[in-house]
């Protein structure tokens, strides 16, 4: 009976802490939102919430501890939230059967310009250093 | 129409548990989930409005992803602060090569400006890809879709394309798999090294925070000298 109630409270406070982190997040978001559309901003709000996050961790108004509950599972997962937005790739089909050749060497040279110019410049500045 | 959501996340989970048992990068979950709801929607004739409306919550948690980003940023930052210069000058270097030989080789092969902007930010994290895509006037759909199979080809050609060009050092080859190939490249540096696998996390990171702020920029510049 005790452990049922220790785990029925270790799961309160999961839930307590990713609720915290999770309206910490959102709130960063919606406020970016307004702003975005108060001000007629061009960058993208949920990009203008990151960085409004990242400065107010820098500065310590926000704790690291406080977000970590919520932005675990959220990143773990984030590969799945993008699926959506993808698959209306088959919306353009005609354009990609058009444009072929475009992709696919876009596929195999942009990858492969980035890391070695990366990759080498990395390698020279650290000798350098 | 309902159905999508829940059969979405099925399809997820079951190739993320088949990539678990085989771990190749072949079979990224993302890529297969993708292809499964792209066959569902041709196959099915299914109405892509209603679809979009079905999945709609996945809009509302990607956003949430996005700004939960600050948190892999801050923790890298203060890892690797003492080269912190030399890691940013990379990054923004692999971010305006990515952008600079998509657009030359889009040019070159006549696309059309909407597939030219599609193509401008391939080497970021998908999130970050969509919304600065959008921001262009390209369509989101395609640059995702090619921002997770350039991350598949970095994982399977990207050691032995560095060390074939003599790029030996750990942490270059670390820094180059995230800076160019995201969070598949940054998951393939995990596997080999830890040291690769922290200079990745970092490069995956600051190319998340340089991208939306350097592409808007650079990408219009690049199209008035271009063309």
């Amino acid at each position: 009976m005790t452990i049922k109630i220790a785990a029925l409270g270790k799961h309160a406070k999961f839930t307590l802490q990713l609720l915290i982190s999770w309206t910490i997040l959102s709130a960063f978001l919606i406020a970016a939102h307004l702003m975005s559309s108060h001000f007629a901003f061009s960058f993208p709000a949920p990009l203008s919430a990151m960085l409004a996050l990242f400065l107010a961790l820098q500065l310590g108004l926000i704790k690291l501890t406080w977000l970590l509950p919520g932005t675990q599972p959220l990143l773990s997962f984030m590969p799945l939230f993008f699926v959506p937005a993808a698959a209306k790739v088959v919306e353009h089909s005609p354009l990609i059967a058009e444009h072929w050749l475009v992709l696919l060497l876009c596929l195999f040279l942009v990858p492969a310009l980035g890391l070695v110019s990366i990759g080498y410049l990395m390698q020279r500045l650290r000798g350098a250093s | 129409m309902w159905l999508a959501l829940p059969a979405t996340l099925l399809a997820f989970f079951c190739f993320r548990h088949l990539h678990a048992k085989v771990n190749s990068p072949l079979l990224n979950p993302v890529l297969w989930t993708i292809i499964a709801s792209v066959l569902c929607l041709v196959l099915f004739d299914l109405d892509l409005p209603s679809y979009s409306r079905a999945t709609s919550p996945f809009n509302y948690l990607l956003e949430l992803a996005v700004v939960a980003l600050a948190v892999p940023l801050y923790k890298q930052i203060h890892q690797l602060k003492k080269q912190l210069l030399l890691i940013l000058i990379a990054v923004a270097l692999g971010v305006i090569m990515a952008t600079s030989s998509a657009y030359v080789i889009a040019t070159l092969l006549g696309a059309p400006a909407q597939l030219k902007a599609s193509l401008a930010s391939l080497s970021v994290t998908t999130p970050i890809t969509l919304l600065v895509t959008e921001q262009l006037g390209g369509i989101a759909s395609i640059a995702a879709s090619m921002v997770i199979l350039i991350g598949v080809v970095g994982a399977i050609i990207g050691f032995s394309l560095l060390r074939l060009f003599g790029i030996n050092d750990r942490c270059a080859q670390g820094l180059a798999l995230g800076g160019a190939c995201h969070a598949i490249g940054t998951a393939t540096a995990i596997a080999d090294n830890e040291l690769s696998a922290a200079y990745a996390s970092a490069a995956m990171a600051l190319s998340a925070l340089l991208t939306p702020l350097l592409v808007p920029l650079y990408y219009p510049w690049l199209v008035h000298w271009l063309g």
